[in-house]
Formats: structure tokens, sequence, C-alpha cells
């Protein structure tokens, strides 16, 4: 209360002697040149006294005595102007800052003002990168950059992301861009572990022209992160921290355990009269011939539970939980006349929404620059630990998995028993009580998630030091040293107390003990337990020497370099896995444990690389640009024929708007037209794929119990094996009207992968299915547009928006000397993907479903296969002869990759209020939902989703039988393709930055506060968790499957902000 | 001028640096055997031999199981999502994307090259001729394995004799009959000539024997009865193999590999190379289990005949395992899937029943009763007069002993074809079985791969 008086009085005064000797002062604020400044902000140092420049750079303030006004404006150097009280006119030169980030980018082996770039890149400052909820910061990527598709693969708390740019590049080499931090080329895996608080800038080179300066890890664009340096005359130290709570974003409609029991029912009735066409569904289960034309009266009571008393569990529930989010992260950064210095340190601890999963990490941050003379020297050192508990949330319900076997274990068994002891009924109660029903058994997912122990720990180092000398001006020699070391281990841990899966590991109780002993409830034996560990790490080294020169005459300006660097790496794996004693789970390493030999080794890998490269960039006043780069590979990776890859690249920009001709459209502010072109390769392939190889492995020969080594021949010899290149061209415009009211990027590119690294399928005959050879060729081409609006008012009130859109087309134009088609087999091998000439890479390759048989005559009238029933699934005819037939009759029927892609938001605020709110959205993707193939295959072998109460007589979907015939739900057609489209509001938040006269006195100079929710609503028509799922992120041919993945989750947080 | 000197030494510094030495790019892999360094021992080649008999295992279920189902020994009811491909095998609606045929295929053309990559490699210089001998006879005997089962699978197809680049295998066409039979009788012929008379130590490799009666099982399925006669009556001869006092006893796990295993699948379930029960079921309930089959237990007189426990009365595990007694093991508490029967490929009653139809379909019927009794006495059975009886008579006779005898051995699918009975057999049992269907599609994919129908083409009716 006192502070606020003395606020109060404070104000009082000013006003008071406002009042005394008030004088108004005009001005006008404009560049060196005479442009005017518009919307500068000129304030009376220490008051709230302000005014804003208008479109001619003037303005106008009251002012009394002698004061300082300070002069800002986004882009401009601030200007402190002392203004005597006799002075009535100030007229200020505003600098350019072109130290500002704002103007400067980075562009790999050097920095280009933002003017004069003339290829295609998108950048993010360390704003768009502040108190977002995301472990990895790719995440904050998403939506922000046209061209730029970074996808959440699931809600795993470190974070599963996947970044693609401007579409999918090659067929079986990666798609991953490259990362370069620092200037430094790193691997993704240490990226996750980065804390968004310690980066700058994030630069993306988009266009082959940009990028070519990475050749031959250019061809799926370049990500540069720059990491804050010392800036500022007094050190700041800066504290952000939040708090959050996450809850999944989406829970599947299951069937309730009365749902489940009509189903269940049904569809033994279902398989019953189709197998016994005379029967009735009256008929005595045990007069019925097979087991699965039965119910089980542990089931069938359910339809006489009016009341709904019995148990109904949730297993989604039982699952999921409200998680924590805590993250703080402080830094100090400051500079002397011959030191900067940025240490930053973070902590973040983040629950997964499925209970027993969770990650911690912690990360630091030294960054160094020191000058003498002419001599620079700097350093940067990234340390950073992690820890995750780990549960196996995308495996299948035979393989441990969790939400599988949340999703399929029927609702009728309880969690927990009355004792409070893990339920195992559900892993083949069903089976074994009466008869075998033939009810898929899964383990109970509570014991899964809490009993498996999968520790994971990750350590990287990263860091760099540099030493540069200038020789004459301009001329500079540079060396860098860089290295990252990465090191992950893992713990695995499977009790004996978890029983295997399988009615033969449980053992129910009679119905007469039962009805005995209400405690009574189905044991399970105890299985062998099984322990791993695992542990992989690297180092990776990388030396760049590099000669810049810089120079400007008269209206010329030349920047050139060359660069040499070579870099390797070397990756270390052991494993040692085995299995232990039943019924001892004292020890839980791989002490003492029966090894698994095959699995129980150790391995060494490695390859190399060098380059050098030169580029030249020349512009005349900034109004004609013109810039060439070469860069020479070569790698360890390929065959000694085709070891070495050229990439050229060449780019041109006009200033049209610096014409004279354009000088008197005075609301273009900047118009710039640019060009470009350029080649670049992908080596994102194996090590070794080029060498013959032989593998090794233990067999039996019938000699005792003595084991022998097999070595087998595994792979070809390959030594033509080379780059694959990627020719891009892009044209793009930079506009900005109104001078920022309105700014305009546009793209349009075309880009051809040729000599493609294709795993062709070659005849068995040669003793392998697929080689790889450099052979096919497939284009991307599309459009990218990017608007930005910003504004600020004088009355404080201001905005930030901006909207992307991106357009990408894929098509694939030969695929070797055949053209033949490659068909790949999803997840369950009952689904097709096909990649053929004139399509897009990896289509979806489908039977299609199209209704049901309502009755005889309509079976009677239309091809179908021949166990189809009344009551199944209807597939189209595709090649109209008449005849369905499984392989003639699939279609091209869709495809992962969106048709569009788009992102918008916008922050408005006033004084210290802002909101901000950023949308993305994804258009006209289609996703595999295999899960449908239990979840809606109407044989109630597991639980089922509401949907499939849809079924025939009563909707529109296949009859519930246990064994399904005519290929329905359970085998996969486009019943199982869905719609992926979405919109998703990925962020909302709400801050108050308070006014800094309040915060002088406690010597803080910024303090934020803000509410934030991340991922509150996405609209969609998908059925699953994620329409972004893809269960194989790395496989180009077979994208886009959902076969159970983590859920996304939706977070809300409150945090602070800031500088002392 | 000073300064122009450090910027020219600098840039030597950079030019000297980026030369880096063909060293750093040859980067080899540890865990990895590569050409340059595998090939030079004779232990080297012996494990490329052992890499050879390895993929024989890749497709055991093949001949476990599917074959069955495509025979009349086991069948399935209705088709569900995971037995979809067996299924359609059973049920005679095959079709050439089948994967189970693509599988073994893929499986067995890489067998075919591991044998030619050692073949290829190996030379005089390199082994001692015993040595050569043997891995030189074994590896032509298993890729004689392998191309006749892609014979009788198939029908003619490409034969690789040696390593071949990939486009030189899109040259390479579907072999006829006489092809077949020349390349098999010339590979097994030599390997005769170079395996061991006795059998190795290590008891998975082959002696001569087992090369003799896969070429007189070559004769049978092609019709040369009387070169059949001969290689048989060879075989006959040696004394270190011979029928088993009973057939139950030729499949005691305790008497592994004994005198009546000739080729077989090695397993051993105390060094972890075990596996599952094979035709174990989880009920009792014999309506429920369906094994063995209606058609299969037709076959037996079940009183009399020792081998129809053997099928029939299956041993309790647990409460929800029962396992059969033809390839019973003691069960291994530990829930490990491991039990070790062997599983043979070739025994000796293929050289008794296979002289018995040499003869009896060469034209000597009651030369051949005699052979075709010697398992039906030791399985209890009255021995058949050795009088004259009709050829269809002989042949009904025969195929029901092959029936009894290798039950759940994967011979009865081939059985039944060679011998011509299959179509109107099946036909019998109420399924639609076309002559074409004899032999299965070619796989669909490597028909596409090809795209060539002069080189690879379709078999009819598919």
């Amino acid at each position: 209360m006192k502070k606020f008086l003395a606020i109060f009085l404070l104000l009082s005064a000013s006003i008071a002697g406002f009042a005394q000797n008030a004088r108004t002062v005009t001005g006008r604020i404009t560049e060196p040149d005479g442009t005017p400044v518009i919307s500068a902000m000129v304030i009376q140092k220490g008051t709230t006294n302000g005014a804003a420049t208008d479109l001619d750079g003037n303005f106008s303030i009251r002012l009394s005595g002698d004061v300082v006004l300070e002069i800002s404006s986004i882009g401009y150097e601030t200007a402190n102007v002392s203004v005597p009280s006799t002075q009535n006119v100030v007229d200020v030169i505003l600098k350019q800052d072109a130290e500002l980030l704002e103007d400067a980018v980075v562009i790999g082996y050097g920095v280009q003002n933002r003017r004069d770039v003339t290829t295609s890149i998108v950048s993010i400052k360390s704003d768009d990168l502040q108190n977002k909820t995301n472990s990895d910061f790719r995440e904050m990527m998403a939506a922000k950059m046209p061209g730029v598709q970074v996808m959440q693969g699931g809600g795993r708390p470190t974070g599963d992301v996947t970044v693609r740019i401007r579409g999918i590049q090659s067929a079986t080499a990666g798609n991953d861009p490259l990362y370069v931090i620092d200037g430094v080329p790193t691997e993704s895996s240490v990226f996750s572990q980065m804390d968004a608080s310690d980066i700058a800038s994030i630069e993306v080179l988009k266009d082959a022209s940009a990028a070519a300066i990475y050749g031959s890890r250019g061809s799926c664009g370049v990500i540069l992160i720059t990491t804050k340096r010392g800036a500022g005359e007094k050190p700041v130290i800066s504290y952000d921290g939040y708090y959050g709570i996450s809850q999944v974003s989406k829970k599947i409609d299951l069937l309730n355990a009365w749902e489940f029991a009509t189903m269940f029912q049904e569809a033994r009735n279902g398989s019953y009269l189709y197998n016994v066409p005379t029967g009735t569904i009256s008929d005595p289960y045990a007069d019925r011939p097979q087991t699965y034309h039965r119910s089980d009266n542990v089931v069938d009571l359910y339809l006489k539970d009016e009341a709904h008393t019995m148990t109904n569990t949730d297993w989604q529930d039982a699952i999921f939980r409200l998680a924590h989010t805590t993250r703080h992260a402080v830094s100090v950064s400051g500079q002397t006349p011959t030191v900067k210095y940025y240490v930053g340190a973070n902590y973040l601890y983040r629950e997964g929404t499925i209970i027993n999963s969770d990650y911690t990490r912690y990360s630091a941050r030294a960054n160094v620059d020191g000058k003498k003379g002419r001599f620079k020297f700097g350093m940067s050192l990234s340390p950073s630990f992690s820890t995750e508990h780990y549960v196996e949330s995308d495996s299948q319900y035979n393989s441990n998995g969790i939400i599988a076997s949340a999703l399929m274990a029927p609702p009728i068994f309880p969690v927990y028993n009355r004792d409070g002891s893990y339920n195992w009924d559900m892993n083949g109660y069903l089976r074994k009580h009466q008869w075998d029903t033939q009810c898929n058994e899964v383990l109970n997912p509570v014991a899964l998630a809490n009993e498996t122990k999968d520790y994971r720990e990750k350590i990287t180092l990263v860091g760099n030091a540099y030493a540069a000398y200038e020789f004459i001006k301009g001329l500079e020699y540079k060396i860098t040293v860089g290295g990252d070391y990465y090191g992950f281990a893992r713990d695995y841990y499977r009790p004996t107390i978890l029983p295997l899966r399988g009615n033969k590991y449980i053992e129910v109780v009679p119905d007469a003990v039962m009805a005995e002993d209400p405690n009574a409830h189905t044991t399970a034996a105890l299985s062998q337990p099984s322990a791993k560990a695992w542990s992989y790490h690297y180092f990776h080294w990388n030396i760049a020497q590099q000669l810049s020169y810089t120079h400007k005459w008269g209206d010329h300006s030349l920047t050139a370099v060359a660069a040499y660097e070579a870099e390797k790496k070397i990756n270390r794996t052991m494993s040692v896995q085995g299995a232990g004693t039943i019924g001892d789970d004292k020890i839980q390493t791989t002490k003492g444990v029966t090894l698994d030999i095959d699995n129980t080794l150790n391995n060494l890998t490695n390859y190399g690389f060098d380059s050098w490269l030169f580029r030249a960039q020349y512009s005349w006043k900034g109004r004609y640009m013109a810039s060439a780069s070469v860069r020479g590979d070569r790698s360890s990776r390929f065959g000694s024929n085709n070891r070495l890859g050229i990439f050229p690249a060449a780019s041109i920009g006009w200033r049209m708007s610096d014409e004279p001709f354009m000088q008197n459209a005075t609301w273009i502010t900047d118009l710039k037209l640019r060009a470009s072109v350029g080649q670049t390769g992908n080596a994102q392939i194996g090590n070794y794929d080029w060498l013959a190889l032989y593998g090794i492995s233990t067999i039996y020969m019938g000699d005792g119990n003595s084991v022998v080594n097999q070595v087998y021949p595994k792979q070809i010899q390959n030594a033509d094996l080379g780059w694959e290149k990627n020719t891009q061209y892009n044209i793009g415009m930079d506009a900005n009207l109104w001078q920022g009211l309105l700014g305009v990027t546009v793209d349009a590119y075309y880009s051809r992968t040729s000599n493609m690294l294709f795993n062709v399928p070659v005849p068995d005959a040669s003793g392998f299915g697929t080689s790889n050879v450099n052979i096919g060729s497939m284009e991307n081409k599309g459009i990218e547009l990017n608007l930005t609006s910003r504004k600020h008012f004088s009355s404080g009130f201001f905005y930030d928006a901006y909207a992307n859109w991106s357009l990408n087309r894929n098509k694939v134009l030969h695929l070797g000397d055949e053209d033949a088609p490659l068909i790949k087999t999803d997840s369950s091998e009952k689904g097709f993907y096909i990649t053929q000439v004139g399509q897009p890479i990896g289509c979806y390759y489908l039977l299609v479903q199209d209704g049901i048989f309502h009755n005889q005559e309509e079976l009677a009238k239309y091809p179908h296969f021949e166990s189809t029933q009344v009551g199944d699934f209807r597939f189209i005819d595709v090649d109209g002869d008449g005849v369905m037939e499984a392989d003639d009759d699939r279609a091209i029927v869709g495809n992962y990759m969106p048709d569009f892609y788009y992102g918008f938001g916008f922050t408005v605020g006033y004084k210290g209020l802002d909101l901000t709110a950023a949308f993305q959205g994804v258009y006209g993707n289609e996703i595999l939902n295999l899960e449908r193939r239990y979840l809606c295959n109407m044989e109630a072998s597991s639980n089922m989703m509401k949907l499939s109460l849809e079924r025939f007589p009563y909707g529109e979907l296949n009859r519930a039988t246990r064994k399904s015939t005519g290929n329905n739900g359970a085998s996969m057609s486009t019943f199982h393709l869905e719609d992926g489209s979405y919109l998703r509001l990925q962020n909302l938040s709400i801050g108050y930055t308070f006014p800094k006269k309040w915060l002088s006195r406690a010597k803080i100079s910024n303090l934020r506060v803000y509410l934030q929710g991340t991922n509150l609503f996405t609209l969609t028509n998908y059925t699953g968790y994620n329409p972004e799922v893809n269960r194989r992120p790395g496989d180009a041919l077979r994208p886009g499957e959902d076969y159970c993945s983590y859920p996304l989750s939706r977070t809300f947080t409150v945090g602070v902000n800031f500088n002392l | 001028m000073k300064k122009i000197t450090y910027i020219l030494s600098l840039g030597l510094l950079m030019v000297s640096a980026a030369s880096c030495s063909d060293a750093f790019f040859g980067q080899y892999p540890s865990n990895d055997i590569t050409e340059g360094n595998f090939y030079q021992t004779e232990e080297d080649f012996n494990q490329g031999v052992y890499s050879c008999y390895a993929k024989l295992k890749t497709q055991s279920g093949f001949f476990i199981s599917e074959l069955a189902f495509r025979a009349d020994e086991a069948y399935l009811e209705s088709m569900a999502v995971s037995t979809q491909d067996r299924y359609d095998l059973d049920n005679f609606q095959e079709n050439s994307s089948n994967p189970i045929l693509s599988a073994v295929w893929a499986a067995w053309y890489n067998g075919i090259y591991r044998c030619n990559d050692v073949l290829d490699h190996m030379t005089e210089d390199m082994l001692s001729s015993a040595k050569m001998a043997q891995y030189r006879g074994e590896c032509l005997f298993i890729r004689s394995w392998y191309n006749f089962n892609l014979y009788k699978v198939f029908g003619g197809v490409p034969l690789i004799t040696k390593v071949v680049s990939p486009s030189e295998a899109k040259g390479i066409k579907r072999c006829s009959a006489d092809e077949m039979l020349e390349r098999l009788e010339t590979d097994l012929t030599e390997a005769i000539k170079l395996l061991p008379q006795t059998r190795p130590s290590e008891k998975a490799r082959v002696s001569k024997i087992a090369a003799q009666a896969m070429l007189g099982k070559v004769y049978l399925t092609f019709k040369k009865y009387p070169e059949a006669q001969a290689i048989f009556a060879e075989a006959l001869k040696d004394p270190n193999y011979g029928l088993m006092a009973t057939t139950a006893d030729a499949f005691k796990v305790a008497n592994k590999m004994n005198k009546e295993f000739i080729f077989a699948l090695c397993y051993n379930k105390s060094n972890d190379f075990g596996h599952g029960y094979w035709w174990s079921t989880n009920t009792d309930v014999e309506a429920d289990r369906h094994i063995p089959s209606e058609p299969t237990a037709a076959l037996f007189d079940k009183e009399k005949d020792n081998r129809w426990p053997l099928i029939h009365d299956f041993i309790k595990i647990s409460s929800s395992v029962y396992a059969m007694p033809k390839w019973y093991d003691t069960y291994d508490a530990t829930y490990t899937t491991q039990v070790g029967n062997d599983f043979p490929l070739i025994r000796y009653a293929d050289i008794t029943l296979g002289y018995a139809e040499a003869l009896g379909l060469g034209g000597n019927i009651p030369a051949a009763i005699p052979y075709l009794n010697m398992t039906r006495t030791r399985a209890g059975l009255a021995e058949l007069p050795a009088t004259a009886m009709s050829e269809s008579a002989f042949r009904q006779e025969l195929a029901d002993e092959l029936g009894r005898e290798f039950t759940y051995e994967g011979h009865r699918w081939f059985d039944l074809v060679r011998l011509g009975l299959a179509v109107d057999y099946f036909k019998s049992l109420g399924y639609s079985l076309d002559d074409h269907e004899l032999i299965l599609p070619i796989p669909n994919a490597q028909i596409e791969i090809y795209n060539n129908d002069s080189i690879l083409w379709q078999n009819p009716g598919y």
C-alpha cells in the first residue's frame, strides 16, 4: 500500500511539474538517408510521458524543464537525446541496428543482412521461443514458418518431433534436415536436449541455393541454431520458470461394460449362425460346435444388469493421469570491452500423462567471446543430462503395449482385485472360465506401466572453440574446432511378477470356489524376468578453416568465403540382455542372468566427410544482389567409384522498391524479388551400404550341446553407390507495405531429386529381395505464402499477426529400369502402400469399402468375395471385371502428405498486457488407423470403439461375428483410412509485464507473468488420438500409420520471467 | 608484403589440409565381416557352409505346418486375421500375393545364393581335398534341396548356378522340367561322389545316402522309375542307416538323429536352440482340436496301427497345452518355448517307400510289396500279400501308407500330387481343386519385378 502511495505521489509531482513549465517540443525522426521513421516511440526518460511519430516521422510532445528523450523503434538503435529547457525542436537521426538479430540472418559460414538475402530462408527469434511448454524446442517451430512442417508424432514427455522441409525429397535415404548449432553440424539426437532459453535464433535454409552451402547434406533443408552470446553493458540476470499441469487432450470413445457384453454375445451368436445356418440364438452354448460360438456367463450377466451396478472399468482413465511440469531457466549475460559472456542453466521436469512416465533434464551453456586487437577467439560449451522413465506406449498388445492393452482390455474386469493386487482376468479368463470364447488376451496395462522398469539416461556435451585473425580490413581467417558427445544408456527390467500374455499363464477360480470366497481371484504365473542394458554413445568432431573477405567500395559490396572442413563420427553401442530367475526380482539388472548371446555385444561404426567450399556475394547499392557458391564433399558412406559430389548454387535479387520509378509508390516500404537455383545432396544412408558384408550368428549343427558360428552373406558390394542429387529452383518476393502494416513473402519452387538412392526390389533369384542403387527420380513443387502485420499505436496498443500457408506436391518420376511400382505392407501386413510413377510417394493402396450388403439381393447383384455374407462390407470392383479379388481390386486411395498446411496467430497488447494465440492446421492428409482392426472389427475379440455399435442391422457397419468373413474390419481397406485434417489451437497465453517504474526499486528491470494453455483444442474428424501420428517417420514408403501412440497432452501453465 | 606472405602460406595450409587420405574414407564396421577378410581359411568355408544349413531352418514352418494345411492333415474352419494366408492355401483359394509363398520363394533363393557364394569362392589351393569334397558336396546337396522344393511348389523356376547380379538375374528365365531334372541329376550325382559315407559328428550335416535318397525322390517326381530303382537300391546298401523298431522310436527325443533320420533340422532345448511345441493344442476335446483331421484319421486302423496314438493321444502338458506324442518332449517349466525335437526332411522310410514306388510304378508291383510292407509291419499292420494288384490299387495303398508313415512331416501334399491322386481326392472331400492348383502361383511381386512374361511368367490359371 505504501508503495502505491509513493507511486501516486510521484505521478502527482510530475503532473504538477508539467503544469508549471510546460512547453511543446516538436521534431522529426529519420533514417540517415532522410527516410522518416514511422511509429517510433519518443518517451521522456523515467516517465510515462511519450508520443509516437506520424507517417512523416514527425512528433510533438509536452515537456517541462531539462529532460532526456529516449527514442526507439524496432530495428533501430535506441537514441537518448538531452533536451535542455531552452530547446523546442528536436530532429533525430536513428541508425539502423545491424547488430540486432532482427536484421541479421545466419546463412551458414557467415551472416547476411536480411535485406540482402536472395535465397529462401525463414527464421524464428528467441522471443518466439520463450515460455513455451514443449520439451523439444522444435515443436515451437510448428506452423510458424511456411514450408517447414513440424509434426508431433506423440505426446511422450521428451517430445516426439519430425521436421520436413518442402515435402519428401528421398524415398529411402532419410528426409531429416541437417541441424547445425553455431556452425557445427550436429545430430538431431542432441537437439531434444537443448533448452529453448539458450537459443537466440533459428534459421531454416529452405531452397537448394541456400542449402547448397551444406552440399551433400542439404537436400532436406538445413536448420541453423544460433545460441545466445553476451550483450549489453551491464550484466543481466534473467530468470524464467513455469509450473504446468497436463492431461491427455483426447480419449477414444470405447464401449462400456454393458455395451461390450452386448457386442460380445452378438459376435459369438453371429459366428454360430454363420457356421450353423439352421441354429437359433436361443440354442444353448454347450450345444454349439465351436467354443467361439459361445459367450460366457460372466459376460451374459451384464445383459441382465439393468441397474448397471457391475464393474465397469475405463481402462484409459486407469492409465492416464493429471501430470505436472516444472521448469526453471537462469542466465547471466554481459560484456566488457574485450569479453562477452553468456552463462545459462536450465531445469525441466515433465510428467507424462501416462502413469509412471516422466522426463527430467538439466542443461547448461557457457558462451564466451574475446577480442584483442585483430585477434578474436571464443568458445561454447553446453552439457546436458536427462533421465526418462519410459513406458511402452506405442507397442501392440502382444508386446507389452500399454495403450493397446488399455484400449483392448474388456471393461468388465477391474484394475485391482479386492485385496489390492493386480487383476489378471483380461489375460484369458474368457478363454478358460467356461470355454474358449476366443477373446484376445491382454496384460493389465496399469501393471505394465507401473511394474516394468525402463529407465533412460542421456548425456550430451556440445562444444566448439574458434580463433580468428583479421589480416587486413575485411580479410579474416578463422578456424573452428567443434565436437559433440552423446551418451545414451537404458536399463530395462521386466519383473517376474508380470506374467506373460496368454491364458496358459493364468489359473481361473472355479465358480463354486468363487461362490464361497468372494475374494478369490485369478492368479497369474510368475514369468521369467528379462533384463536388458543398452548403451549408445558417439563422438563427432569437426574442424573447419575459413577465409572470408568483405569489401565495400563505392556502391559495391562484396563478400567472399572459402573453407575447408573435415569431420568424423564414431558410434559405439553395447548391449547386454538376458533372462533371470522365475520368482526372483531382488536384483533388477543383468547381473546373474542367463545371457541372450545374440543380443549381448558391442559394436563400433563410423563415418568421415571432408569438404571444401567457395561462396561470393555481391551487391550494388543493396539494389542488385547476386550470390554464387560451390561445395565439394567426399564421404566414406559412398562407393569408392562415386565418392566425390560437387554442389553448385547461384541466386540473384532485385530490390525493386529502390528503383527511381518506384519512388512515388510510398506505400511500398520495401519490395524485393529473388530467384535461385542450386544443387544439394543426400547422405542420410547407412555407413556401410556400399560394402559387401557378411553377418555372423550362432547355429546348432546337431553336435551335442555345442553351438557354432555361421557366416552368411548379407549385403552385395556396390562400389558405384553415389550421391542422391536434388536440383531446386526458387523464385520469391518479399514485400513490406505501409511500414510494416503488411508484410508479404511468397515463394514458389520446383525441385527434382535424381540419382535417387533406391532400395529397389530385385529378383529374389539374385539372393536378395532388394538392392540399393542410384536409380529413379522424384519431384516436389510448391508455393509458400507468409503474411505479417504489425503496428504499435501511440496509445500503447499494439498487435503483431501472422499467417502462413504451404502447399507441396510430390510426384515420383522414375523408379528404375522398368518403373515397376514398389508395393509395401503396413504393420499388420494386410494393408498396402504403393509408390508408383506419376503418383506421390507412399500412397495407400487398399480395397475400397463402399457400405455393406444389406440383403441377399444386393449381394447377388454386385461382385463380392467368396466368403462375403449379408451384413459384410461391400467393396468396389475397382478393375470392373465383375470379380472381387484382393490383389486386383485395390486402388490408390490417399496419402499421408497433406494437400496444404498452415498456421496463423497474433499477439495483441495494451501497455503491459499481452494476449497471444497460435493456430496450426493441416488439410487433406490421410491416416491409416490400424487400431481399428481390433477396435472396430465387430469380432468383439477385445473391447471396441463406440462406433462399433453402428453394426448391421443397426447401422451401416458390418455385422458382428467373432470370425470375420468377406474382408470385414479385421482386414485392411479404406474403412481403416481416415481424414487427418485438423485445426489446432496450439497455444493461447495471456501475460502481463509490470511497468518498469514499479520495479526499479526492487532492481528488477523486467517482470512478466503469464498464464498459458497449450493444445487447447483440435478440430478434426480423426477418431484416433492424434491426426499427425506416423508410426515410421523414417520410412517415406510407408508413412502415416496409427498403431497406438502416446496421446498428445493439453497443458495449462503459469509462469514468470524477470530480469535483474 | 609480409601480409601477402602470410596469406599465401595460409592458403597453402588450407590446401595441404584439404587432402584427407583414402584411409579416412576406408571405414569398416566392427561387427560385420567384409568381403576382403572372409573366405581365407578352411574354417571360413566351413562357416559359409553352416550358413547354407542355417537357411533351411528359416522356412521350417512351411514344412511343419503350411504343407499340412495345404494337404488334408489339418484345416482351418474359418479365417481369422492372423491366419488368412494359411486359410487361403488350405482352401485352395491361394493367390499370387500370398506372403507364405513369397517368403519361401525369397528364402530358398537366398539359400541358393549362399550355396553359390561358397561354391564360387572355393578353389583347390585354399582347402584340403577332403574338406573341399565335403563342402562342395554339401553345397550342391543343399542347393538341390532348394531347387527341388521350388520345383515342387512352383514348377520350373530360374536356375541360378553362380552368384549373379540383380540385372543378370533378370535375364535368367524359368527352366523347363527337363532342365530342372538335368540340373538336379548333375548336382546330386556329383554330391553323391563327394559326400562322406558316414555321418559326421555334426549330425545336421549330410552324408552320401542323403543325396542318394533325394536323387531317388527327384526321379520319382519326374517318373524316371528305372533310374529311381537303381539309386534307391544303392542307398539301401548303406549299412549305417536303417529303420528303427517303430516309428515312435524314430521320433523319441531320446533317440535324436538315429539311423532312420537321414537329413533333419536339428534342435536342442538345452543350448537355447529349441523350438515351441509343434502341433500342440490348447484343448483335449477332440471335436475342438481337429487334429488329426477326419481325413487323416480315416487312413488309420485305430486298433492295430501303432502310429495312430502317435498323432492322436495328446499328452497334457498344462491345463491349456496338449502335445502331440510324435513331437513330444518334456515340458520346460520356465515357460520359454523350448523343446528339442528334430524335424526330419529325409528319413530311411523315404528310401524304403521310395523304392516301393519306383518298383511298383515301374511295373513290378510284386517286387514292390515287401518294401511297402516294411513300415506297415513295424506299425503292427498285416503284411500285404506280394501278389499282383492293379496299379491303381497299388497307387492307393502306397499313398495311404505314405500318409500314415509321414503324418505331419510335410510330405502328404507332395505325395498326393506326385501320385496323381490329389485332384480327385480333394474333390471327394468337398474342396474345389483344379489341375492348375497342383503347383502354386509364382509370387506376384516377382512377376512385377521381372515385368517380362518371356522370362518369368505366371503359372497358367493364376
